[in-house]
């Protein structure tokens, strides 16, 4: 399922805009978004999750338009989401925290407990099903965001920032559920880490100002980072090039 | 993880609240109702009509805790970065606040009921009358309505502030009856409670009805919104706001009667000593307790023509003015209702009306037997004393009336009676004229 947007643009009431014409298409595969903060990210991530409503240009998913309450109704049926920030009821369980998350994306009530076994596997979970969610690690409480986004079998799958704040030993491990993912889902991944975005991602779109302005694999980023910069794939070399170059697209949109 | 589907299909009547998140509460609205209405089933003249009345009364409690729950599954299941309450979620605009409340208002209300039952059945083995139609409904309508108030309080604070407010709101509500009449309409409650003989207002049974029912629907909306993304103006949430708000100013311009009289029971009579007994047919086990309590203080007294022609039922009275006019007609009302206590009441209410009012004696409500007093103190003294006196008789007489009456041959006291008859009735004599004590 692919994640189109022709000349989406966006201002939140009374402000300046956040996006302008931004045209894009995500396809199946792990796709990686990057930008500088206050590029755009995150309205467009809750643009595609119909947590905000498309007033102008066209943004697809599938086929569902986001701009119609159809559409959107059709849309959130389809996707999952697992925000930057989002916190567990301490007191359920793990099975039962994805079970609920799987009836509140419409799955009946019956259903709920295979869709809940179905994805704490997909995330490795199965063993704590029965831990209460708050005796979890940062990075146990990830994989079981991802696990609660996929209890649906959502067809995309969108991830905000899924490995900040964990360790480097989480962070392999997130990285490797969000691999296993990307062979049968379309897969967004909003993150910082370009670490994150060298294993995982099929593809980059770099968003600054508003608008997509890279949009290609990583060789090709990596290719570009070092003709500009003269920078060394990978190490903190990398990073700093990186930072530049992110920067100097921003400055020159 | 193979007893995982198993264990999350049993939760059926939860789903998708954790159980001890109501099971405590309702046991709590179990024990509360329960402890509330236990020392009434023994009750004297039980009836429908205050058990209907009771639904309401009673829940004000229960339907805090019950308001206090639904703030806390709110405010711990709607916070809307929780991830299964993100507001894009197919369900959780609609489905989830409805299984929320559906699941707090069944196992509080559940409880509530089940607290009743005892009292209800006691009411329906010996009560008379029938349940109020309209009353009951707008009880547990407000239940429901104040329940997704608490929800409402829940989804707007986002975190636990939710429930002391859903408590204290609801709590407040629930007593403003008990302060200003008006409140009746937009609460559970009378400030009084009816019985056999009269009936809430109809009027205000169906205001009432009306009103929480269309609080339902308010908050239902406003909840609804509130966990809406994107959220969007609707006129009928803003309609059903706004009819809420004049729903509430419109009893306190126009104030409903509270209670009005529902003449037409059958009545159940006999006769004593020169004196006719009539009670509702629904407190005829109140008969003989009635006359044979009554029919020595009248004895006591002496005088046939001062006992009352007629000892009569208030519930069987067909208006105030009925009852106002009963001394002018030789009719004692008696007020039969429920939890009365016939031993108490009646031989007071017999002596009552044997013995002028003290208070026309000019004491200013004053009754001394000392020296020094004011002598109309000491003359409305003689007049309580007999009345405490002649309630004795109902019990065949002991230590009554500040020891002026102590000791007195009830033979000599009726031959006093008799002699000063007309001096007693202007409150005019002295205790030391009393026979037995110079």
């Amino acid at each position: 399922m692919h994640i189109t947007a022709e000349h989406l643009e966006f201002a939140y009431r009374g402000r300046r805009k956040v996006l302008h014409g931004l045209s894009w298409t995500v396809e199946p595969g792990v796709t990686g978004l990057l930008g500088p903060n206050g590029a755009g990210k995150t309205t467009f991530l809750s643009l595609v999750v119909t947590l905000l409503a498309v007033r102008r240009g066209r943004l697809l998913l599938g086929d569902h338009d986001l701009s119609t309450t159809a559409g959107r109704a059709g849309a959130r049926r389809a996707l999952g989401f697992v925000p930057q920030r989002f916190t567990l009821a301490g007191e359920l369980t793990v099975a039962d925290t994805v079970a609920y998350t799987a009836w509140v994306h419409g799955r009946d009530r019956r259903e709920c407990g295979n869709a809940a076994r179905r994805a704490l596997e997909l995330v490795d979970l199965q063993d704590l099903a029965d831990r209460r969610t708050r005796t979890l690690s940062g990075g146990q409480r990830q994989r079981v965001g991802i696990a609660a986004a996929l209890a649906h079998d959502p067809r995309v799958l969108i991830l905000d920032e899924p490995t900040a704040g964990l360790d480097p030993g989480q962070r392999l491990r997130v990285r490797e559920v969000i691999a296993r993912l990307g062979r049968d889902r379309t897969v967004l991944v909003s993150t910082h880490l370009i670490e994150d975005v060298a294993h995982l991602c099929a593809r980059i779109g770099v968003l600054a100002g508003g608008r997509i302005e890279f949009d290609g694999t990583f060789p090709d980023l990596e290719a570009l980072i070092e003709d500009d910069t003269g920078g060394s794939a990978y190490g903190s070399g990398f990073e700093r090039a990186y930072d530049r170059l992110i920067a100097r697209i921003g400055d020159r949109t | 993880m193979s007893t995982l589907a198993s264990r999350v299909r049993s939760s059926a009547l939860f789903w998708p609240v954790p159980p001890a998140l109501v099971l405590v509460p309702a046991a709590l609205v179990l024990v509360t109702t329960l402890a509330a209405t236990w020392d009434r089933l023994g009750w004297h003249a039980l009836d429908w009509v205050y058990l209907s009345s009771q639904v309401g009364a009673q829940a004000r409690i229960p339907v805090v805790v019950s308001a206090g729950t639904a703030a806390l599954v709110a405010a711990r299941l709607t916070r809307t970065n929780l991830v299964f309450a993100q507001p894009w979620q197919p369900r959780v605009e609609r489905d989830l606040p409805l299984r929320h409340t559906t699941v707090v208002v069944a196992w509080c209300l559940g409880a509530y009921l089940a607290g009743m039952l005892p009292l209800t059945f006691a009411v329906a083995t010996a009560g008379a009358g029938f349940p109020d139609l309209v009353a009951v409904p707008g009880a547990l309508a407000g239940f429901v309505a104040l329940t997704l108030w608490g929800y409402l309080c829940g989804v707007l604070a986002r975190g636990l502030l939710g429930v002391p407010v859903a408590v204290g709101t609801v709590f407040l509500l629930t007593s403003l009856p008990l302060v200003m009449d008006a409140w009746a309409a937009l609460s559970l409650q009378l400030p009084f409670a009816p019985s056999l003989g009269v009936r809430e207002s109809a009027a205000l049974g169906a205001y009432r009805l009306g009103f929480f029912l269309l609080l339902v629907v308010a908050l239902w909306l406003t909840a609804v919104r509130l966990l809406r993304a994107p959220r969007r103006f609707s006129a009928v949430h803003g309609t059903a706001v706004a009819a809420v708000a004049v729903a509430v100013l419109l009893p306190h311009l126009h104030p409903f009667p509270l209670v009005v009289r529902a003449p037409g029971g059958t009545e159940v009579c006999r006769e004593h000593g020169g004196v006719r007994y009539c009670v509702h047919e629904g407190h005829a086990r109140e008969l003989d307790t009635i006359t044979d309590l009554s029919a020595p203080v009248f004895a006591a007294y002496g005088l046939a023509e001062a006992a009352p022609v007629e000892v009569r039922d208030q519930s069987l009275a067909r208006d105030d003015e009925e009852v106002l006019d009963g001394p002018r007609r030789g009719v004692l009302w008696l007020s039969v209702y429920p939890g009365w206590n016939p031993y108490q009441e009646v031989p007071v209410a017999a002596a009552e009306w044997l013995t002028p009012d003290f208070h026309r004696c000019g004491s200013e409500g004053v009754a001394d037997l000392g020296r020094d007093a004011d002598p109309r103190e000491r003359r409305a003294a003689v007049v309580l004393g007999l009345e405490a006196w002649l309630a004795s008789q109902a019990y065949g007489g002991g230590e009554h009336g500040d020891g002026l009456f102590s000791g007195a041959d009830p033979d000599e006291v009726r031959a006093w009676i008799h002699s000063d008859h007309e001096r007693l009735a202007a409150c005019a004599v002295e205790p030391e004229e009393l026979p037995w004590r110079t």
